[in-house]
């Protein structure tokens, strides 16, 4: 055992030497050179960039105060005409100008665009009032009022948990999008017991900080600046920190832009290593070099752990100096509190970037060009990172950011602590996800699949079918395709959110049916291209829905009950409708599994969505119709 | 031309038998969609407006005061006159609780319907008991004074209520800071505000976003896409060594790739016109649509020549797209610094605003000239000409 171990390894190191030795044929001294440049080039310009000429010349003023002019000149989006009173007015009225300001009277067409003017041009006097008033030394007469924001840690209500009470068959993700689209609900569960030690704090918090002056408030608690000096150097403070205190028209509202930064920055180097990764064993295949690798004494999951781990290393390599730059940057003082974020950091990124490695040689497999691979990663790759993007930009909003590992990483840079429960939950639909994927991926590295035509379809019912050695393996193939149906489902949420509410929630409903009957009945499918009678259809049906149901509630075990608190409630408020969801899955898989035998794959699955969404409809019949 | 146009067949069909078109366009679907996600999610944030009434009456604001004044109470007193015949430096009322009544009503008359607590501890426990969620400490200082104003607002962690109370808040609050700047700025010398009357006009949050981003990503992504389509379609040939054949048939080199740059660009002027059509019959009208496709071909076609001197030159499909993709950031980064970049020009021509008629044709002229030092290249260089030798 332990030799066959040492020799597993061998094989995966001798593997990766050759690996990283041809790529760096690849890139000449010279490319790397001039890569290095536009590096150094980008970094130079985006450092430049701070103010942006997006959107200049937009809108057309006509006016007649020279002055006026001269402030809203300072605003790019302003095309100015000053003119003589009558001339600017007849601009205006030719339509040659969207806002027109004579003696003080600002006056706007009735069109979208003159509208939109009149609140860029507002805007712009404010900012203009703000700057003007700053200019005084005088800081409790020009910047009267200051507003302390201080957060108080309250039960939260976690939507998730309201929802899996309400319907426990649907899993965590449709009914994050119900509450991510409705927004409301309050499900603080109601615990007396719970409530007194957490009602104490808030009271002695609200004592220590209400009760005393602002004057006196610690360190801990940022105050109001005691002259304008120090409300200059405020305005100039780091713009990744969190606001805390600001004058009324100066807060902003937490919605974190910093935190799309960070995931673009992390998200970068993994596009280009993932390009070499595919491109790497795309060559394998068109030059069938593959060939000698098969043929080797090496077993294929040396071969893809041996091509994968430099790709791997390189990533994380590049993620842990990102983050030590970052956290330096952010005005970390200590080198053990960077070096520990940095690695807290990497752990992060683990499952994330393994993600993009596994979709990367998935497709690279699956493609039967270099351009179909460049879509098809392009792909994939726009899908994981809207995934990791729109739920970071809640970070310090809501708890539901969390299921973008990258919240995580923003969590971690600007110093915030993060728990166990919370790695979990981001990061284990990634880890199963890029594990199955390598896995799907290994059992297709062989010859017929890498250096033969074979439509994408075929493929995956290859991979399928090499998964199913025995028919009980069933189980196994849907419990394992639950993160996948998961991730896809927390997809649509970010793009059904901004159809209307009832519409999101009913196209919600249809798509996600679908997405499961796909994955749930993929097995079952693979079998019947070889046939089974009717008998043994039962069996498939009970296999495939009995492993599905396990691993959704696996999954929301896993995910929602160690996000939220009580693991218990959970599952108990679960028992009461736990006969039916399995019934359901069961049933759905039965009407393909039957079905295939005298109709088409899709008229199968039709029927078997109609009745999932059937079922859901009934469940949320609350939501959809209220 | 006959060449070319065999060439340029072959390839059109690749990318229909691959299918690599449908994901082409799931992919800007998918950008679409995304930004648009982007536009509704933060704008609604944002503006307070775009929000239900429903969603702003779940968030609830409790307002509690250091001492034990009661605020109902206060407000009885001194209700009846409105707030904005309150005298500020009126002597009768204790100052304090004028300061206090003053902002529970501009709380008020938003679009928030604050509670009004007698001390901080009852606020204390409603807020635990998710009764309110969020507490406003009112200060002690009088407006006309010469003290900061320092008010205290409590929020609960990680909520999208605390956001959404925020949103609301900030109104109120601005035009209290206005209250107080109109009795203290008085004090500043020499500070003349300027007076502008605005006319009340409902405004679309999303006007400027959809014009100056969205618009122009859309219109931009099919270009970004035939760039890298570009390369694909070289080093492909180089790669599978497809590329010898080609040249002994009657083909020459400069023939190949014209045709391959005739489908690259080609392609995109399609996409972005069923992009234009799609925006129109959503109600967003995208003005001069014959312009904006004359720019984005020119772009495109400067783009794909970007990528073809790429593959032509490092031949391997890996490094040139990763090439391809730094100068694609080098170049989006500039359109983000520079006025008159392309994504702005679509900007302005879209949302109908003058000045854009020499940039126009400066791009197209741009194109043109690369297409011309492309062409003279493969003229002077043996090794295109006499056929493709393998580099050595």
């Amino acid at each position: 055992m332990m030799d066959t171990d040492i020799n597993m390894m061998v094989g995966v190191f001798t593997i990766a030497k050759w690996e990283l030795l041809r790529s760096r044929l690849d890139l000449s001294t010279r490319s790397l050179i001039a890569a290095g440049g536009f590096v150094v080039a980008i970094a130079v310009i985006a450092s430049f960039a701070s103010h942006s000429n997006m959107g200049s010349g937009l809108y057309t003023i006509s006016l007649d105060d020279a002055n006026l002019a001269q402030i809203l000149g300072c605003d790019d989006r302003f095309n100015i005409l000053l003119l003589g009173s009558d001339d600017a007015r007849d601009v205006y009225l030719s339509r040659g100008a969207d806002i027109l300001i004579i003696g003080g009277n600002v006056s706007v067409h009735g069109t979208e665009k003159s509208v939109a003017a009149l609140d860029a041009l507002k805007s712009t006097m404010k900012r203009h009032r703000e700057i003007m008033l700053s200019s005084y030394s005088d800081l409790n007469n020009s910047f009267p009022v200051w507003i302390t924001i201080h957060h108080l840690e309250r039960e939260q209500s976690f939507q998730m948990l309201a929802s899996a009470q309400l319907g426990s068959e649907l899993d965590s993700d449709e009914d994050g999008g119900v509450a991510g689209s409705a927004g409301t609900g309050d499900g603080a569960a109601e615990g007396l017991q719970s409530h007194r030690s957490g009602e104490d704090m808030i009271l002695r918090e609200l004592e220590q900080l209400g009760g005393a002056t602002p004057s006196e408030t610690d360190l801990d608690h940022p105050a109001p600046p005691a002259d304008m000096q120090e409300f200059r150097q405020m305005a100039k403070r780091n713009f990744l920190e969190k606001q805390t205190v600001a004058t009324p028209s100066n807060i902003e509202p937490p919605i974190p832009f910093t935190s799309v930064i960070f995931a673009f920055v992390f998200m970068f180097p993994m596009y280009f290593v993932a390009q070499f990764y595919s491109a790497s064993v795309m060559n394998e295949r068109t030059n069938r070099s593959g060939e000698f690798l098969l043929v080797s004494p090496l077993t294929r999951r040396e071969i893809v752990a041996g091509k994968t781990l430099p790709y791997l290393i390189i990533t994380l390599a590049i993620m842990f100096v990102l983050a030590m730059y970052l956290k330096y940057t952010l005005g970390s003082a200590s080198i053990t509190e960077i070096l520990k974020s940095s690695l807290l950091i990497v752990a992060v990124m683990i499952p994330v970037v393994s993600l993009f490695l596994s979709f990367s040689l998935f497709s690279s497999i699956l493609a039967r060009s270099f351009k179909e691979l460049t879509f098809v990663s392009v792909f994939f790759s726009t899908i994981v990172s809207g995934y990791l993007f729109f739920p970071a930009m809640f970070a310090h909003i809501h708890a539901i950011a969390l299921i973008s590992p990258m919240t995580l990483v923003v969590k971690i840079l600007t110093g915030t602590e993060i728990y166990l429960s919370e790695y979990l939950f981001s990061t284990v639909p990634f880890y199963c996800v890029s594990i199955a994927t390598f896995g799907f991926a290994t059992l297709i590295f062989r010859e017929e699949d890498l250096f033969t035509q074979k439509t994408v379809k075929k493929k995956i019912v290859d991979c399928i079918e090499l998964f199913l050695r025995k028919r009980s393996y069933l189980f196994l193939l849907t419990l394992i395709l639950i993160p996948f149906a998961y991730m896809f489902e927390l997809m649509l949420i970010v793009l059904l959110f901004n159809i209307p509410l009832p519409y999101s929630i009913i196209a919600m409903i249809c798509i996600s049916a679908l997405i499961e009957e796909v994955f749930k009945s993929a097995g079952v499918y693979t079998l019947s291209l070889r046939g089974y009678t009717g008998k043994q259809a039962i069996i498939l049906a009970v296999l495939a829905g009995s492993g599905f149901f396990v691993g959704e509630k696996l999954m929301v075990l896993v995910t929602v009950a160690s996000i939220a608190d009580s693991v218990f409630g959970t599952i108990l408020s679960m028992g009461s409708l736990l006969i039916y969801p399995l019934l359901l899955h069961i049933g759905c898989v039965a009407i393909v599994a039957f079905g295939l035998r005298y109709q088409r794959y899709s008229v199968c699955l039709l029927a078997a969505t109609a009745v999932h969404v059937a079922y859901n409809f009934f469940l949320l019949r609350g939501f959809v119709f209220a | 031309m006959h060449n070319i146009i065999s060439i340029a067949k072959k390839d059109l069909k690749g990318l229909f038998s691959e299918k690599t078109l449908v994901l082409t366009i799931f992919i800007q679907l998918f950008i679409a969609l995304f930004s648009s996600f982007l536009v509704v999610g933060l704008t609604s944030f944002y503006d307070p407006g775009s929000l239900s009434e429903t969603e702003m009456k779940s968030a609830n604001l409790g307002l509690a005061h250091r001492s034990e004044i009661v605020l109902n109470s206060s407000i009885d007193t001194n209700g009846s006159n409105g707030f904005t015949g309150f005298n500020y430096s009126s002597g009768i009322q204790p100052e304090r609780s004028v300061t206090e009544t003053l902002l529970y009503r501009m709380i008020e008359v938003g679009k928030l319907s604050p509670v009004a607590y007698p001390d901080y501890s009852a606020a204390g426990r409603d807020f635990y008991r998710s009764k309110i969620d969020g507490i406003l400490l009112v200060p002690n200082t009088t407006i006309d004074g010469s003290d900061l104003i320092d008010i205290h607002i409590y929020l609960p962690k990680t909520d999208l209520k605390a956001t959404i109370l925020m949103l609301q808040l900030k109104e109120p609050l601005e035009r209290f800071e206005q209250y107080a700047r109109n009795a203290r700025t008085a004090r500043l010398s020499g500070y003349a505000p300027i007076d502008l009357k605005f006319p009340e006009e409902p405004s679309n949050p999303y006007f400027e976003f959809i014009y100056v981003v969205l618009i122009p990503l859309l219109v931009f992504t099919p270009a970004f896409i035939s760039g890298g389509l570009i390369i694909d379609f070289i080093t492909e040939e180089f790669e599978q060594k497809t590329i010898d054949l080609l040249l002994v048939s009657p083909v020459t080199f400069a023939d190949i790739l014209d045709g391959k740059i005739l489908v690259a660009t080609g392609i995109v002027p399609v996409q972005v016109s069923v992009w234009i059509a799609l925006l129109s019959l959503n109600q967003i009208p995208v003005h001069n649509p014959v312009a904006i496709l004359l720019l984005v071909t020119a772009v495109t076609l400067i783009l794909v020549l970007i990528g073809v001197f790429i593959a032509i030159t490092l031949r391997n499909r890996g490094t040139s797209q990763l090439f391809y993709s730094l100068i694609l950031i080098l170049l989006f980064l500039l359109c983000y610094i520079f006025q008159n970049s392309p994504m702005n020009l679509v900007a302005t021509l879209a949302i109908d605003s003058p000045g854009w008629g020499a940039y126009l044709v400066m791009y197209l002229l741009v194109a043109l000239f690369l297409y011309a030092v492309l062409h003279r290249i493969m003229r002077y260089q043996s090794r295109y000409r006499s056929g493709y030798r393998r580099r050595s």
